[in-house]
């Protein structure tokens, strides 16, 4: 079978983890640079950690029980942050401890090779099932991001306002914002293979914050943000592989180290505009 | 208080909070607006007309009493709780408010981008259209708010203190375009601390400390009614000290 002889070929599930990295970090890492949710990103991978070695330690299947973990903790933290804004930080902050310290306790409880690839990821032990995961939930993020990236956008400049009730608008804000959420938990689940827990808030979040910094409009922010993740995971992947360093912490490295770049690059273009740009007649200079 | 088929707004006895809060921020609200009418809410800071305006519109449930809206709301928040560092211009806030009535597989029909365009000419902002809405001064995001709603469409326009802190230009322009909402049969509700134009308004509602203080044309209230939600310091508690609204 294609899909057989395709999996078997290590190239080509580093490309396909690749491309289904790039799709989730353009599909919702945008929005959750955009949304201020970088912390709940992180959160979510925390939990994960926690479904998916509470499943390890019960022989369960990791992916599932992980998805269903990060999905309900994103969707009720990031909901208590609309309604109660002051308390979000504290609240995701303890979705992060809890599920990191549940995530610790089960792994020594269960296989800890299985457990550590769950904090730190692992391509080598990457089923083909998680593969197809990760695919599955790339393609399903960038299916909402088209039909609902307009209400991600709402809910960005004006969170938790304009959609009250009466305003006709109600059921399909709230269901977009809840949509996001969970989504942010299951793409943070899906990318255990590629980055771990600990690091796949960073893929989601890293690249998105670069491509921010040359094009903020989330019409060019998107796809900027999918052509660039891609890039890096596929160098980092390739990477580490090829010196057998920890796929996660070689793509986030990478990542940081071009985010370093484009805004010390970014900050000079500015600088140099600034300077070229003539003093108004009449204004003092010292 | 007549509660009539006429009625946009009714509320009786209404108690509005916030979830989580031990006490309502807002109790004992009785009131009808009618069908094209003006009213203006007063009170100062703290005394409940957001917590008000969201109850009306739907983001805020009542705790107690009773509140009926008839038809849609088109709510203009405040401009500060607008972020600017989404760059988005004054004319995509606008198209906003035609998000309810497209499509999901669907961009906006080119007759609400249109509108939307138009709504900012009303506003006149028209020449900064495609600016981004961070590049605009506070005067200038409220009307761009103010547009959203005007496209968004409905029978109240509520809006949440369009008039504060802004430039006497823009503030002139708000009250032309809610004039010719109202003459177009809109019912306005606008919470404002601008006493010097209470005239313009057909009535108002005085809330002081989460309590309601009065409801009535601004001709009829008592003279030291506006002092004493102004300048005075209330907590939110039982409402001991309501005087009964004008005939």
């Amino acid at each position: 079978m294609l899909a057989r002889v395709t999996f078997d070929d290590p190239a080509v599930r580093l490309v396909l983890l690749a491309l289904a990295t790039g799709a989730l970090a353009g599909a919702l890492g945008s929005w959750i640079v955009l949304r201020r949710q970088a912390f709940l990103a992180h959160a979510s991978g925390a939990t994960a950690f926690a479904g998916g070695s509470v499943a390890v330690a019960l022989s369960a299947p990791v992916l599932p029980v992980a998805l269903l973990a990060a999905a309900l903790v994103a969707a009720v933290t990031g909901r208590a942050a609309v309604r109660r804004p002051e308390q979000a930080q504290v609240a995701t902050g303890l979705a992060l401890a809890v599920g990191l310290a549940i995530g610790v306790v089960a792994t020594r409880s269960g296989q800890p090779q299985t457990g550590t690839s769950v904090l730190l990821g692992s391509t080598l032990l990457a089923t083909d099932g998680d593969i197809l995961a990760a695919l599955a939930v790339a393609a399903v993020a960038v299916a909402l991001a088209l039909t609902l990236g307009r209400w991600w956008l709402v809910g960005a400049i004006q969170p938790g306002g304009g959609t009250g009730a009466r305003s006709g608008a109600s059921w399909i804000a709230r269901s977009a914002d809840l949509v996001l959420l969970l989504m942010i938990g299951v793409a943070a689940a899906a990318l255990l293979p590629v980055a771990g827990a600990l690091l796949a808030g960073t893929l989601l979040v890293v690249p998105a914050s670069t491509a921010q910094r040359i094009a903020p409009h989330p019409r060019r922010l998107v796809p900027l943000t999918a052509l660039l993740a891609t890039a890096e995971l596929l160098a980092a992947l390739f990477l580490a592989d090829a010196t057998d360093l920890a796929p996660g912490a070689t793509a986030a490295l990478l990542a940081a180290a071009v985010d370093i770049v484009v805004a010390i690059g970014v900050l000079m273009l500015r600088r140099d505009a600034a300077t070229r740009t003539p003093s108004a007649p009449g204004a003092v200079t010292t | 208080m007549t509660v009539t088929s006429q009625s946009v707004v009714a509320a009786s006895d209404l108690s509005v909070g916030y979830p989580g809060e031990p006490t309502p921020a807002l109790t004992g609200a009785t009131f009808a607006i009618a069908a094209g009418e003006a009213v203006a809410l007063l009170g100062a800071n703290g005394s409940g007309k957001s917590t008000l305006l969201k109850a009306i519109t739907g983001e805020l449930r009542p705790l107690a009493g009773r509140l009926e809206v008839r038809g849609a709301v088109a709510a203009v928040a405040q401009q500060e709780q607008l972020r600017r560092d989404v760059p988005i211009t004054a004319v995509e806030l606008a198209t906003m408010g035609a998000y309810h009535r497209t499509s999901l597989l669907r961009r906006v029909a080119k007759a609400d981008r249109e509108f939307a365009r138009a709504s900012l000419e009303r506003v006149g902002l028209g020449e900064v259209a495609d600016r981004p809405v961070s590049e605009l001064s506070g005067g200038q995001r409220q009307r761009a708010l103010l547009a959203r709603a005007l496209v968004h469409g409905g029978k109240l326009l509520a809006l949440d203190e369009p008039l504060s802190a802004i430039d006497p230009g823009s503030a002139q322009q708000i009250h032309s375009v809610l004039e010719e909402e109202r003459a177009a049969g809109h019912t306005l509700l606008v919470a404002t601390h601008d006493l010097a134009e209470l005239h313009r308004w057909d009535r108002v509602l005085v809330l002081a400390g989460g309590c309601q203080l009065a409801f009535g044309p601004p001709s009829e209230l008592p003279d030291d009614l506006l002092q004493q939600a102004y300048g005075t310091s209330h907590g939110h508690g039982p409402c001991a000290h309501e005087h009964p609204p004008p005939a």
